[in-house]
This record gives structure tokens, C-alpha cells and sequence, in this order.
């Protein structure tokens, strides 16, 4: 009865096939028809841009896995996500090193000293585009305008004319210039990856039925962009114009779909990531109305991810109050 | 609200081709290892004599009390008493008999009895009929039953787990003893109402229905999503909600129409043989007792399997010896050569695991509490109603054994380091 023929293994016997490299994979499909729509406006540059963040991180991650003698994490995909959504945040004339920094503080400052991956407290895409916004302000919101249809050179410094986008129109105040189609169709200057609405719902609708993103966070988080938006117009031509443009003008809707749901930083009950939406949303919208820059969407998040714990584990208290309160009387 | 917070999943069918194959009798093995466990859960002693002959269903031991026998699940000899250890039961003594060829079963109906709620109760607790579902008595579970308020009766033959279609292959055979049983469990219980759910396609319920047209009135069907756990699923069918349900085997309503119509006493079981070292995946019946290797090599093997589990992929227990005797609660066995067994990376926050929580508990913070080491306040997270299904670790993208986690969690409650930090505010 003893002898043992058989291998021990535990419960459950069966695994769903989703891993994390699927989900970061499904995020990286989803980023790149961003990408090949900047190109299609601004040339190869954007896509140098994209890969030069890509790049940085995944270098970053691995050197910080051989510093901390850990297995590589770079299979799993994160780290290039994190580095895409850096490279897809900044200006198409940004000098190529602005998203390698952005990656390389996001991973070696970010992301490795808190544990590594799926153990970082703050978003790293975040905080990465946080550092550089602060530390090189001069590189960021100058936007060239798409209209002109040339490609922009690859060197690492351009020279081409400066154009408002709408996100400074808002924050100077006053009449936007863009009409609604334009601002769906993305064809207003603007962040490399952040202007191309209608792919971006796509992307988002596509994340979704992956279940890769949560509709949880997304949207409450625009339904309060929307209502502040609404509440407090920006521009005079009213509270659906006002709308519109805040929701499709910096990085807002960008940051709703892919910086927002980032799994390890936000909540993960769902009344937790309802909350965690609506002080996004919020904070966001304060950011943008009282913020130095046009786009504080990334400051937000790191603000927010600081409550998400506090956020998830009120959530599930507020529903199973009871059962608790009955359990610290027993 | 409801959409929000969905639980339970869908787990992909594994059941074919043993649910399309009709249950077959395995022949007798050369010993039978019988647990002396009554079916009121005591320990028995032998009452029949080392190398004297037994009958099939006679009494071979007995706890002392009124009800509780333990029954030969065959004629032969008995050869002795060993004590073995059973992954379901600890270390359990068995008698072992050495089975002897009969002739085919023959039994005899003794005419049924109006028989009262009391008797029926005594005559599962007396015949030692157990629910395969969970692995407590019948009786308990109709005694219990009848404390409660609106009690709704439903033979659980929804398999809701990847690879069992043991409890499909009873009704598809048996439906309507099933019925009958189930229509003696609802006296018992002292309600009228009584389903049979079943999880099928609509084909192959509209064939259940018209198989049993006259035999089983057609609203005691009842189709559930087929979602994993069948707890959820059948408790969330929107007529039965407000109902206080209670899950039966559909072989435990067999095995009480069998103890009521013919005396018989449940000593065997129909378990599901399959995975991907089984040539030959089918339903077999099984005398309790047989050990597990026998209905492997009964099935065929194509591969010497490296895993052999009791249960079914969700929830089963891997054993490691072959000769584990079946007993009763045990509808599947499943030998495989591979297992899929993700590397563990840590966990990302995806929070699939509260997502796909029936008990809606937050697995993941049971478990990273008690990975860290802070006891404080975990009671609170409510451990204790874990169920043990399986899904957080079934969803969890980073492969880590949650479950295991969230029942170590449950288990340790009473232990001194969970009282750290109580008191303190939330």
C-alpha cells in the first residue's frame, strides 16, 4: 500500500491558458496600430521612437534582473509595455534619448527596487513619463503640425514649426480650432500615440473582450473626465464641444485605456477599481485645470495608484460589512 | 449589479467520448479493500470471522449503534483487516476480501411502502448511503433539509467539472430511478419541490426529455449554464433563488430507491475513467473497494500515466500509490502523462481570482497576507467561507495555487498567530 508509483501534484489539474506574457502581448498588439498611424502622418520616426523606449526598457530590466541575480523577467513582457507606452507618449520631434531616460527611470528607479516585476507599487510608464516631463520640460508638448503630410527627418533633433494642440488650447482657455471630426479622425498635433481617437476605442474595445483591460476603471474614469468637462467648460463653444476636446485632446483617453489598467497598480476588486476610475478622473481633470502643464495625466496616476490598496480593500469591507462586524463580535 | 459581480466560469469539456458510452460493470478484482466506516462516519469493527465467507450486502462490520453497518460489496472470503492510508480518509482499517466468482445480481423488490419521512431517514443511514457530491451522508443532508425553510430538492447531474460525466451516464441510464429516488428524498425532506439539473446541449436535453417523456414529468428537468462551480450556476437559476437549495448525488437518490425497492445497500459506484493515458475512457460501476489500478487497467492504458487522480481536475487529489480503493464520493479518476503546470510568477493584480469567486472572497490578499506573514485581521477577509473550488487558481494568469493558499488560511483560523492585531481598527 506503501510504495508509491505515481507523481504528487496539486489542485486544480487544469490551467486557464492566459499567462501575463498574453496579456502584456495583447497590449502590445493593441499599441501597435498606434503606432503605424503616427507613421502614416509623421514617417519612421515615431516608430524609432516607439522602439527606442521599447528598447531602453527591456535593456534596463535586464540589466536590472543581472544586478539583483534574478531570473529574466523580460519574457513576460512587461517591461516592453512599459517602454512602448513611454515611446508612444512623447512628441514625434522629441530627441530620441527622452523616451530611453523615461524607460530607463521607469525600470532601474521604478520598477526593480520595489521587486520587480508584478511587485511595483507606482505605474513605472507613469512615473518614467512623470520624470522626464519634470526634469526636461523644453522636450515635451511642442507638437508639429500632421497636416503638412511630409515625413519628419530621422536625425536626433528636428527643426520644424511648432503648432498648438488642443490640450494648450484648453489651457490658455478660449476658442479651439479643431472641429470634432478632425479630433476624431487624429489628424491635430499631439503626443505620437494619444491622437488617433477612434483606434484607440478600437484598442480599447479589443482589450476589453481580451479581458485584458477592466470596463471598471475605464469607464468611470471618463464618465467623470466628462462630467468635469461638462461642469467646468474650458472653451466657449459649450459643454458637449468642452467634452469632446478634453477627452480627445493630451494623453487623457491614452492614459484611461492603457496607463489606468495597469494590473499590478490598480485595484483589483472590482468596487475598489469603480473608486479608483472616479479619483483618476478627478485628479486628472485638477491636473489639467490648476497643473504647470497642459497634460498631468501621468502625476494623476501616481497619485492614485498610492490609494489603490486603500481603495481595493475598502471596497470589499463596504460590501461584506456585515459578515465582518458579525465576525468581531463572535 | 448582477452583471458586475459575475462569478463562476466556464471551464472547456473534457467529457468526451466517455459521456457518449453507456456505464459498464467492472469485473471483479482479486481483493477488495473495504473502509470499516459506517455510513454515519464511525469507525466499525469486523463482526464476521477471518477466513469465512461473505455474501454480497451482508454485514460484515458494525460501529454499535442502530444504523451504523458497513456491507460486503461482494461474495468471497475475508481474508483479514489491514490499516492503509487513503488520501480522502487518513489512515483507514480495511477488511480485505478475497472476491469469489457469483453469478449475475439478482434482487428481489420488496414492495414499496407508504413509508414515512423518519423511515426513509433510517433506512439511508442504515444502508450507508453517502452523497457523491460532497461525501456526507444522505441522511444528514435530508434531515438537515428538513429544518429549513423553503427547501427546493435538486439531483445535482450537471458535472460541472472538466472531465467527470459520471452523473450524466446514471440518468442517461437510470433517470428514472433517479427520479424515483429523488421523489422518496423530497418525502423525506418534507417538500414538493424536486429537480433533476443537467447541463446539455439542446439536442441532447430535448432527447433527455423525450427519452423519459412518460417515466419523469418534464418540469423536473431543469438545464443549467453549465458553469463551474455547480453551486453557483444552479443556485443562480432565476426561479430558485429565493429557495433554500439542497444538491443531491443523482447516485445517492439511486442508491435510496435501491435501499427502499430492493433493500440493497450502496456498495458501489459508477466513477468516470478517462485522461490521456486511458485508451479507453468510459463509465465504468465499481464494488467499493477496488482498488484503483484495477479500473485502469480495466479501461486500458495507453501510457504508464505519471499522475493518477481521485476526483476530478478542479478539485481531485493525486495519489501516488495504485492500490487506493475506491470509496464512496469518488465519481472520477483520471490518469495523465502531462500536466500542465505554469511557472509561477508573481501575482500581477489582475484580480481574476475575486472576479471568478463564488464566495466572493479576495483571494489574492489572503494570500499575500499570509505570504507576508501579517495575521492581523485576516479573519476578516472571511477565509472560512472558501469552498475549496478551485477557480482562483485555475484563472490566476500567473500560475500560483491560490486555493491552496485561501484553505490554509481557512484551516489555521483557530491558530494562535491569527489572533495577532485583533482588536485593532480596521
Amino acid at each position: 500500500m506503501s510504495y508509491k508509483k505515481y507523481k504528487f501534484a496539486r489542485a486544480p489539474h487544469l490551467r486557464h491558458s492566459d499567462k501575463p506574457s498574453t496579456m502584456c502581448a495583447d497590449v502590445l498588439v493593441a499599441l501597435t496600430p498606434l503606432c503605424i498611424f503616427s507613421a502614416v502622418y509623421y514617417g519612421l520616426r515615431p516608430v524609432l521612437l516607439v522602439l527606442t523606449g521599447l528598447g531602453s526598457a527591456v535593456l534596463c530590466e535586464t540589466i536590472g534582473c543581472l544586478i539583483m541575480r534574478r531570473k529574466p523577467t523580460v519574457p513576460d513582457g512587461s517591461a516592453a509595455v512599459t517602454g512602448a507606452i513611454i515611446g508612444l507618449l512623447v512628441s514625434p520631434i522629441s530627441p530620441y534619448w527622452v523616451p530611453a531616460a523615461g524607460a530607463a527611470f521607469a525600470i532601474l528607479v521604478v520598477k526593480m527596487p520595489m521587486g520587480g516585476s508584478g511587485r511595483n507599487v507606482f505605474n513605472p510608464a507613469a512615473a518614467g513619463l512623470s520624470a522626464v516631463t519634470l526634469c526636461f520640460p523644453g522636450f515635451f508638448f511642442r507638437y508639429p503640425d500632421p497636416g503638412t503630410g511630409l515625413p519628419l527627418p530621422l536625425s536626433n533633433t528636428v527643426n520644424v514649426a511648432v503648432v498648438p494642440s488642443p490640450a494648450s488650447q484648453l489651457a490658455s482657455g478660449g476658442q479651439t480650432l479643431y472641429s470634432p471630426i478632425t479630433l476624431l479622425l487624429g489628424g491635430f498635433p499631439g503626443p505620437i500615440g494619444a491622437t488617433a481617437i477612434i483606434i484607440l476605442i478600437a484598442c480599447a474595445l479589443y482589450l476589453l473582450i481580451r479581458r485584458t483591460i477592466s470596463p471598471h476603471i475605464t469607464l468611470p474614469y471618463l464618465a467623470v473626465c466628462a462630467a468635469l468637462a461638462c461642469l467646468f467648460p474650458r472653451v466657449t463653444s459649450g459643454a458637449a464641444g468642452s467634452v469632446m476636446v478634453e477627452l480627445c485632446s493630451g494623453y487623457l483617453l491614452f492614459c484611461g485605456i492603457f496607463i489606468l489598467n495597469d494590473p499590478v497598480t490598480a485595484p483589483r476588486h472590482w468596487l475598489g477599481r469603480i473608486g479608483y476610475g472616479v479619483l483618476a478622473g478627478v485628479l486628472v481633470m485638477l491636473t489639467r485645470y490648476f497643473g504647470r502643464f497642459e497634460e498631468g495625466a501621468c502625476f494623476a496616476v501616481l497619485l492614485a495608484n498610492a490609494f489603490a490598496t486603500t481603495l481595493d480593500r475598502l471596497g470589499w469591507y463596504a460590501l461584506n460589512l456585515r459578515s465582518i462586524r458579525r465576525r468581531r463580535q463572535s | 449589479m448582477s452583471k458586475l459581480t459575475k462569478t463562476g466560469i466556464k471551464i472547456p469539456s473534457l467529457k468526451q467520448p466517455a459521456d457518449q458510452r453507456p456505464v459498464v460493470d467492472i469485473p471483479l478484482p482479486s481483493r477488495l479493500f473495504v473502509p470499516l466506516i459506517a455510513g454515519d462516519g464511525g469507525a466499525c469493527q469486523l463482526i464476521a470471522n477471518e477466513n469465512e465467507t461473505v455474501q454480497k450486502c451482508a454485514v460484515i462490520a458494525t460501529s454499535g449503534t442502530a444504523n451504523g453497518f458497513v456491507y460486503s460489496p461482494a461474495s468471497g472470503v475475508l481474508e483479514g483487516r489491514q490499516t492503509v492510508f487513503h488520501p480522502l480518509l487518513g489512515n483507514v482499517p480495511c477488511a480485505i476480501i478475497k472476491c469469489a466468482k457469483t453469478k449475475a445480481d439478482t434482487r428481489k423488490k420488496v414492495p414499496l411502502a407508504s413509508l414515512s419521512s423518519e423511515e426513509i431517514i433510517n433506512l439511508a443511514f442504515k444502508k450507508g448511503i453517502i452523497d457523491e457530491l460532497d461525501g456526507q451522508p444522505l441522511a444528514k443532508k435530508l434531515s438537515a433539509c428538513r429544518k429549513s425553510k423553503n427547501p427546493v430538492l435538486i439531483a445535482d447531474g450537471s458535472d460541472s467539472e472538466p472531465y467527470s460525466s459520471s452523473s450524466w451516464a446514471v440518468i442517461n441510464q437510470w433517470g428514472g430511478l433517479v427520479y424515483k429516488g429523488l421523489k422518496l428524498a423530497a418525502i423525506a425532506a418534507g417538500t414538493k419541490n424536486y429537480k433533476i439539473g443537467v447541463t446539455l446541449d439542446k439536442n441532447r436535453f430535448a432527447g433527455l426529455l423525450e427519452k423519459y417523456r412518460q417515466a419523469i414529468n418534464p418540469s423536473v428537468f431543469i438545464k443549467a449554464d453549465g458553469k463551474y462551480p455547480a453551486s453557483y450556476d444552479l443556485g443562480n437559476l432565476k426561479h430558485l433563488k429565493k429557495a433554500d437549495i439542497c444538491r443531491l448525488g443523482v447516485q445517492a437518490c439511486l442508491a435510496l430507491y435501491e435501499a427502499v425497492a430492493f433493500n440493497r445497500p450502496q456498495i458501489d459506484c459508477v466513477v468516470t475513467v478517462t485522461g490521456d493515458c486511458v485508451s479507453n475512457p468510459r463509465n465504468v460501476r465499481a464494488p467499493f473497494g477496488t482498488p484503483v489500478e484495477h479500473l485502469l487497467n480495466f479501461c486500458g492504458l495507453s501510457d504508464p500515466p505519471e499522475y493518477v487522480i481521485i476526483g476530478d481536475a478542479m478539485t481531485g487529489l493525486a495519489i501516488q500509490s495504485p492500490d487506493i480503493p475506491i470509496v464512496p464520493g469518488i465519481t472520477c479518476l483520471i490518469a495523465m502523462k502531462n500536466r500542465v503546470q505554469p511557472p509561477a510568477h508573481p501575482c500581477i493584480g489582475c484580480g481574476r481570482c475575486a472576479a471568478a469567486c463564488h464566495a466572493k472572497l479576495l483571494p489574492y490578499e489572503i494570500m499575500r497576507r499570509l505570504d507576508n506573514m501579517q495575521y492581523e485581521r485576516l479573519d476578516y477577509l472571511l477565509p472560512e467561507e472558501c469552498d475549496g473550488c478551485g477557480v482562483c487558481s485555475y484563472v490566476c494568469p500567473s500560475g500560483l495555487d491560490v486555493a491552496d493558499k485561501v484553505l490554509e488560511a481557512r484551516d489555521s483560523l483557530g491558530n494562535i498567530f491569527m489572533k495577532w492585531g485583533v482588536g485593532d481598527e480596521l
